[in-house]
């Protein structure tokens, strides 16, 4: 039997929209969510940080809390790890400082109390002496000679040399001779643009409640989209085994690439290890500001040649992403997503990884292609009306197929963005009418998608039902994704399927949720289990009947003799094997251990209607349609929700999220008065529209669709913002503020 | 031999040579040979890459099989968020 590459095309349950599995628990608040956890005898902890935007740490004076019965335990950077290197050590001087501060909100000590109130007063009483130092919080004044300097010597060998120590990191990609390609060129526009970090903004702040045992061993329960991977940091962080540190995933509120890092749980073993108590810890919404990734502000300079019948004979360019005060900007992915929607004979991108006094910029939905797409589209945009282009036509004049170079370098296997620009222009949206005032933006975006290591297990109960374990937390819906799989491939109910998080003990590593991986890698590992199990299903009926295991065959839930030459059998159901399996060889469990490729790359194009108040400078959204190829939508209302909620974070990352430093380097918003996240009353109703074109790299089609969602908004919006007001934007956000100094000074 | 192709910040490191002409049955085997060509690719490679084989992404798997004539592309490694 092929039952390990067979491809579907034809489904009973995938495609359907059954209810989702953790639905109840979510909507009757029982859900257990990272602040959630509580054992006997915990106590509380809380982190020091730094109020300055950079100074040397002179001194950390712990001795007012000496005498202080309410403190358990305090820790400083030397209850870490000493022996660290690379980008380890990058991860635990974020976790906690050593010898500097490094940006407004870096954790500088840690103490645990037996109750919240004793231990935020406690950390008010240790004394730092700091050192002030100049600090740089601007990605352009960051390059510039005389900047001051946030780390010498952590270059990247690929950075040119005689560049200033905080850039990090360097990019080139591209072919062709982009000079030949402007000079074929009727028009050309080159422009600079500007965007400023957008925190991912999940409702739910980082948590965890951990128990550190005198004999090392230690448990963790905690928020987080990798609990492989806070295993593997926090051993790494505290000098102990991976398998000694066991880690339970909550249910998320939220994570878009935020909380693929590690912020508060190598702390909270650290003042476990030391109190000997359970230590429970929750961070504030300013502490995640100041301290958790947002994702990179930008300086980018894009140029692009066209001919009068919309062709793009070539483009180039540089994008300047600060990562903070850490190399690992998502520059290369900018400059790799940014021309990739076109087929392009001379290409060139270059990025630049810049650091500044911020914190370490975590990975944001997509890293680095929105950014990106927002500078590129607007410049196709602006080169459409300058030409009198329709701006659909002429991205599909452009557009890249099966086939088709990419600007990073290989050819595109069978690809969907060609479908969805032509579902955009035979869509309602695009043929209505604009209402008055309206300005109507259309981009399009990329992203590659992952696979990664992924482990999953099937275990068959004695009643014929089924549960799955998978390592990878559930931050789009997966679990019931993943139930419709195990019951497409074994015919059994979705109902009588139940998924569940598994801890770091129990299942081979799981890469991290991130990278839209998911639903390709564990959906893939899922169906590779069940069919692990299809074929022991199969073995032990053709025990049972005293066969070879080639002498039958599966269908549709039961196994069956291969012919007449196998004998009379009835079919056996899974049921009837399940009922026996203990005394006819015992359990039978699927597996899946490997690490998936080929996850199968993903185009979207956007359609969304603005007006600007000319006298306020507001923006408001009046219409947006999503249209973006899934390869196969497993629970297409899950898939709709990722299209809508890419958007809707797109929107807030256009018109009005920043990050915004005093003269100090100090946060100004950090909270979600000041930091204005779009709520419902700022968003319209998001139109969806999925694109099947298969992935050829999976056996239901599958491709990711978690972030591809959120590459066009802030380019869409900018195009509708820019034919509403009929003046071109080219920093984000376009808060009414900078809109109205817009309008002034084109009236000017 | 395989069709290797580096991103082009790095080019100037295997004079200008595109595509360099690698042997190896899988990206490990690949990879251990580039660098025995190319010593100075060392540390870009250890910093972490991601690679196209013949048109399929291979973000971090080394055991991805490489036919003769194979083409392979090195990018700087990928995050997802």
């Amino acid at each position: 039997m092929a039952l390990d590459n067979e491809n579907k095309n034809f489904f009973d349950v995938v495609g359907t929209r059954p209810i989702r599995p953790d639905g109840i628990e979510k909507v009757t608040g029982q859900a257990r969510f990272g602040a959630d956890a509580y054992l006997p005898g915990m106590l509380h902890g809380i982190i020091l940080r730094s109020p300055h935007a950079h100074a040397e740490i002179l001194n950390i004076d712990t001795t007012s809390l000496d005498n202080d019965p309410s403190v358990k335990a305090i820790v400083t950077r030397k209850d870490f790890s000493p022996d660290l290197k690379g980008e380890d050590w990058n991860i635990l001087e974020n976790v906690m400082a050593d010898q500097k501060a490094l940006y407004d909100g870096h954790a500088i000590a840690a103490v645990a109390c037996s109750s919240l109130l004793e231990a935020r007063d406690a950390v008010k009483k240790i004394r730092v002496k700091y050192s002030l130092l100049p600090h740089v919080t601007d990605v352009e004044e960051a390059m510039k000679e005389g900047a001051p300097i946030i780390r010498e010597g952590v270059a990247r060998s690929s950075v040119p040399k005689d560049m200033h120590p905080n850039i990090v990191g360097y990019h080139e990609s591209g072919h062709g001779n982009v000079e030949k390609g402007f000079i074929e060129a009727d028009l050309i526009i080159e422009e600079t643009f500007k965007t400023e970090a957008a925190h991912q903004g999940y409702i739910e702040p980082h948590a965890c409640l951990v128990n550190m045992m005198p004999d090392g061993k230690g448990e963790v329960w905690c928020c987080t989209q990798g609990h492989f991977n806070v295993a593997k940091v926090c051993a790494k962080l505290l000098g102990t085994d991976a398998s000694q540190i066991r880690v339970t995933a909550s249910e998320i509120g939220g994570g878009f690439g935020g909380k693929t890092a590690v912020f508060i749980e190598p702390v909270a073993l650290a003042l476990s290890k030391k109190a000997n108590r359970p230590v429970k810890m929750v961070m504030s919404r300013s502490e995640v500001f100041r301290a958790t990734g947002p994702t990179s502000s930008t300086s980018m300079l894009v140029k692009i040649g066209m001919k009068k019948d919309g062709k793009i004979t070539a483009a180039s360019g540089t994008f300047k992403l600060q990562g903070g005060a850490f190399p690992g900007s998502p520059m290369a992915e900018s400059a790799m997503c940014a021309f990739a929607p076109y087929d392009l004979e001379h290409v060139k991108n270059v990025g630049w990884d810049v650091m500044c006094n911020r914190p370490k910029q975590a990975a944001y939905r997509a890293p680095g292609s929105p950014m990106a797409a927002f500078a590129v589209e607007s410049v196709i945009d602006d080169l459409c009306k300058k030409l009198k282009l329709d701006p659909i036509e002429t991205r599909l004049k452009n557009a890249v197929k099966e086939g088709s170079k990419a600007s990073f370098g290989p050819r595109f296997e069978r690809i969907g963005l060609v479908e969805t620009l032509e579902s955009a222009k035979s869509h309602p949206h695009y043929l209505a009418p604009l209402k008055d005032g309206y300005g109507r933006g259309i981009s399009c975006g990329f992203w590659f998608n992952f696979g990664g290591e992924t482990s999953v297990s099937l275990a068959l109960a004695e009643d014929g039902t089924a549960s799955l374990s998978v390592g990878t937390p559930d931050i789009g819906g997966s679990r019931a994704s993943m139930c419709q799989i195990v019951s497409e491939e074994l015919s059994i109910p979705y109902e009588k399927v139940r998924a569940t998080i598994a801890d770091t003990a129990t299942l081979g590593y799981n890469e991290i949720s991130h990278g839209s991986r998911v639903t390709f890698a564990t959906g893939l590992a899922t169906i590779k289990a069940a069919r692990d199990m299809k074929r022991k299903l199969c073995a032990r009926a053709a025990s049972n009947w005293g066969l070879e295991e080639d002498a039958v065959y599966w269908e549709k839930g039961y196994v069956k003799p291969a012919g007449p030459n196998a004998g009379n059998h009835d079919p056996l159901s899974i049921i009837d094997i399940a009922k026996t399996m203990g005394r006819t060889g015992g359990p039978i469990v699927g597996h899946f251990e490997a690490s998936p490729e080929g996850a199968g790359v993903s185009f979207a194009t956007h359609i969304v209607d603005a007006k600007v108040d000319r006298e306020t400078g507001f923006t408001s959204v009046d219409r947006y349609t999503v249209i973006q190829d899934a390869g196969k939508a497993i629970h297409p209302a899950y898939v709709e929700g990722q299209f809508q909620g890419g958007a809707a974070q797109g929107i807030g990352w256009a018109l009005n999220e920043e990050y915004i430093y005093d003269e100090k380097g100090v946060l100004q918003n950090a909270g979600f008065l000041d930091y204005r996240i779009p709520v419902a009353s700022d968003l319209p109703k998001i139109d969806t529209v999925i694109v099947e074109v298969p992935n050829p790299g999976h056996p239901y089609g599958v491709r990711g669709v978690g972030e591809t969602s959120i590459c066009p908004p802030l380019a869409a919006i900018a195009n509708a913002v820019s034919n509403s007001v009929g003046i071109r934007m080219k920093e984000l956000p376009m808060s009414p503020p900078r809109i109205l100094k817009a309008i002034e000074e084109n009236n000017g | 031999m395989a069709n290797v192709y580096l991103w082009s910040g790095v080019r100037a490191l295997v004079a200008e040579e595109n595509p360099l002409k690698i042997d190896g049955e899988n990206l490990k085997e690949l990879l251990d040979n580039l660098i025995i060509s190319y010593p100075n690719l060392k540390a870009i490679i250890q910093e972490g890459v991601s690679f196209s084989v013949d048109n399929k992404l291979v973000m971090s798997s080394t055991i991805e099989r490489i036919e003769e004539n194979s083409e392979v592309y090195i990018f700087q490694k990928i995050s997802g968020g």
